[in-house]
């Protein structure tokens, strides 16, 4: 009988003791959680066509870290920045995203603009337990193909179509053309400009997509009705180009609205480059933001290594887009700070952190105030229309994101979404 | 519209055609020379064009370019040969030499991207008119760049079959065991026919850089019609070359225009795949 009782009581301390073991355990993992690096993955795409904007967002989402790291990290921690090159391909990104997350262990991941690649990833982003940040600018990345775990930090294609239609019906006319590449993102550009600009009269005379890669657009060009008076061309870098150049060849004398004009020259838009507009993300030219914001965009140029007129040190990355790296990394700072984020556990109280988040105009958000919509997780932030005129690309209009919300509403709520 | 809109496609398939044809016979000259199936071909399309992107941005005419760009591609050439190809050609499988020149084409995009950047460049059109037909117009630097092509084809054809380095290199692609016994220096026919074949997508970049934009990648949107014409042609055959080329654009040009470019692009695929299920050994022999 005493044995047993000695036995009894051996077990309870050996459970006790069991249990103490564990508690440190879980204290000290949770010590060296909060002691251990964040690291932020991103898959920029530094080769192919969208190199552009690749190059440009890791040089700015570099140089946030690093100055982030400088000034004490986030919530105490330091941060590891790793890119990997999307090369300009979905698939590509894709592997990488996978590569980021299950080798690298990264905690959080920026995503280049390509929009397959926005898009592929939100049931990786999913399976991988990992909140992601998307510059893709389809609109269907914070819409029915998104989920919980994309976030975007930059407008998209419809609401640079809404800022647009401003200046639609009076500077380009009654009537359109579409042409764009044929996928995700070409199609947003044609089919949300044709369903905008036809709430103020615009109507759309027809619409033809291209592969991508296209070599020549002359036989497409010569589609174009006599009638239409302008093209929406849901084109990017190189194929803008193209297009604008083979349109005047052709002896279309037309305005060209297009998706982007990231890093083109207004000599290389050729003889037509006063017919080219956009509607776009971010001014070029420093004079180009409103003034409440000019200060914080100048101090945040300085530090990247933008000149007033929007161009970097090696003259080739224009500034209109690329901010998206350096505000990627600050987003991923103010959700981990507001959120208490330690592991990725805490990842559903980060994502409530930023649903519905405001920030203010300032060196960390050098683009303006703006809003990280509950529902969509689509960031809500003022929109420049730019153009070719008098020898450089101009800032004509810009569409605070106040007067842009009530004009563009969620189609999801990821808000209801369960985790798994 | 619809009928000025078609012959408008079809003189552009035709002006396609002939650019394609040329830089396919690059392609052509070296697999059916050295077995080499050069994927770098279209990197080295796209250095002819940045070339004359500088050469016209520097010396303030693009004119030049049609002499420099082939110039800087032979050097480059000789350089690739030389330090890669050379002790690799003859007797070695070829999955060896598509590594090769797949390894080539990524250091020579990466080279270009370094120096030249990822944003397209434009240069001006050297010959900025138009001529008319029907309700549409058509840039005359296109007709010129369709005469330019079939001038080098020309030139190509003539120097193959008359000269003693056309002779040599007609030999050692028939038997090169026989051709070196004859006397023939095989070794310096083909690095020869590799710096020929590499001049020919240089010209083609130099060429074409006035009718589009200029970046480091552009090379990827004409390889791979480029290799279609060739293996569609028979491979090795000139003449099979300029045929299959004409085919491919037309039939792409014109069905642009009566359907969606997308299906457009299907069906001139389609029509080369028939056309390889009728004659698998290519269009033509020789």
């Amino acid at each position: 009988m005493k044995g047993g009782n000695m036995m009894g009581k051996r077990k309870i301390i050996f459970v006790m003791v069991l249990t103490l073991i564990w508690m440190h355990l879980g204290a000290f993992s949770s010590e060296a959680a909060e002691k251990k690096p964040i690291r932020i993955g991103a898959v920029y795409d530094l080769t192919g066509g969208l190199s552009v904007y690749g190059n440009g967002s890791n040089m700015t989402a570099k140089a946030a870290v690093e100055r982030i790291n400088k000034t004490g990290g986030i919530a105490g921690r330091p941060v590891e920045y790793i890119v990997e090159d999307g090369a300009t391909d979905a698939a590509t990104g894709l592997r990488k995203f996978r590569k980021l997350v299950q080798k690298d262990e990264c905690d959080f991941i920026l995503l280049s603009c390509n929009s397959g690649l926005g898009i592929g990833a939100a049931p990786l982003a999913k399976e991988l337990d990992t909140i992601a940040f998307s510059e893709g600018t389809a609109r269907e990345i914070t819409g029915k193909k998104g989920n919980r775990y994309i976030f975007r930090q930059i407008d998209n294609a419809e609401m640079a179509a809404i800022a647009m239609a401003q200046f639609a019906a009076k500077e380009l006319g009654k009537s359109a053309y579409g042409m764009g590449a044929d996928y995700e993102w070409g199609h947003s550009v044609v089919d949300t400009t044709e369903k905008v600009f036809g709430k103020v009269g615009v109507k759309m005379l027809g619409k033809d997509f291209s592969p991508i890669g296209t070599l020549d657009f002359v036989p497409y060009l010569g589609k174009v009705p006599k009638g239409a008076h302008f093209i929406v061309a849901g084109y990017f870098t190189a194929d803008v180009v193209k297009l604008a150049n083979q349109a005047w060849e052709l002896g279309l004398r037309v305005p060209i609205f297009v998706g982007t004009l990231q890093s083109i020259r207004y000599e290389d838009l050729g003889p037509g480059a006063e017919l080219v507009w956009c509607g776009t993300y971010g001014s070029r030219s420093l004079d180009g933001y409103p003034s409440d914001v000019r200060s914080f965009q100048k101090a945040y140029r300085q530090i990247v290594g933008l000149d007033d007129e929007g161009w970097d040190r090696t003259g080739k990355l224009s500034a209109e887009y690329i901010w998206a790296g350096w505000e990627g990394v600050y987003w991923v700072k103010k959700g981990v700070e507001e959120s208490g984020w330690t592991t990725k556990k805490d990842n559903l109280k980060f994502m409530k952190a930023l649903e519905g988040a405001r920030v203010k105009a300032s060196p960390e958000f050098p683009t303006g105030s703006k809003m990280m919509r509950a529902e969509d997780h689509q960031v809500i932030a003022d929109i420049y229309v730019i153009k070719g005129e008098k020898g450089k690309v101009v800032t004509k209009g810009c569409m605070r994101g106040e007067e842009l919300l009530p004009q563009y509403p969620p189609n999801v709520d990821f808000t209801k979404e369960a985790l798994q | 519209m619809m009928a000025s809109t078609i012959a408008l496609s079809l003189i552009n398939g035709v002006v396609w055609g002939c650019i394609l044809s040329m830089v396919s016979l690059g392609l052509t000259l070296i697999y059916g020379q050295l077995n080499i199936i050069n994927i770098a071909h279209g990197a080295m399309y796209a250095i002819g064009a940045v070339v004359a992107f500088y050469v016209a941005t520097f010396l303030g005419s693009w004119g030049y370019s049609l002499l420099i760009s082939p110039l800087v591609m032979a050097v480059i050439s000789v350089v690739i040969y030389v330090s890669s190809l050379r002790f690799r050609v003859v007797g070695y499988p070829l999955s060896v030499t598509l590594i090769i020149s797949y390894g080539v084409m990524f250091i020579l995009e990466q080279l270009t991207l370094l120096i030249f950047g990822g944003a397209p460049r434009y240069i001006p059109n050297p010959l900025p008119y138009q001529i008319g037909f029907f309700d549409k117009t058509y840039p005359v630097y296109r007709i010129f760049a369709a005469l330019f092509s079939l001038a080098t084809i020309g030139a190509l054809l003539g120097f193959l079959g008359k000269t003693k380095m056309g002779l040599w290199i007609r030999a050692t692609s028939q038997d090169n065991d026989t051709a070196s016994a004859m006397g023939v220096p095989v070794p310096t026919v083909y690095m020869f026919t590799f710096v020929l074949g590499s001049v020919l997508a240089a010209l083609g970049g130099a060429l074409v850089s006035p009718m589009t934009s200029i970046t480091h990648h552009m090379g990827a949107e004409i390889i791979i019609d480029a290799f279609i014409v060739v293996i569609v042609a028979g491979f090795g055959s000139i003449p099979g070359t300029i045929v299959a080329a004409l085919i491919l654009s037309l039939t792409c040009g014109f069905f642009s225009v009566v359907t969606s470019p997308v299906l457009a692009k299907g069906i001139s695929l389609g029509v080369m795949i028939a056309i390889l299920y009728w004659r698998p050994e290519g269009i033509m022999r020789y």
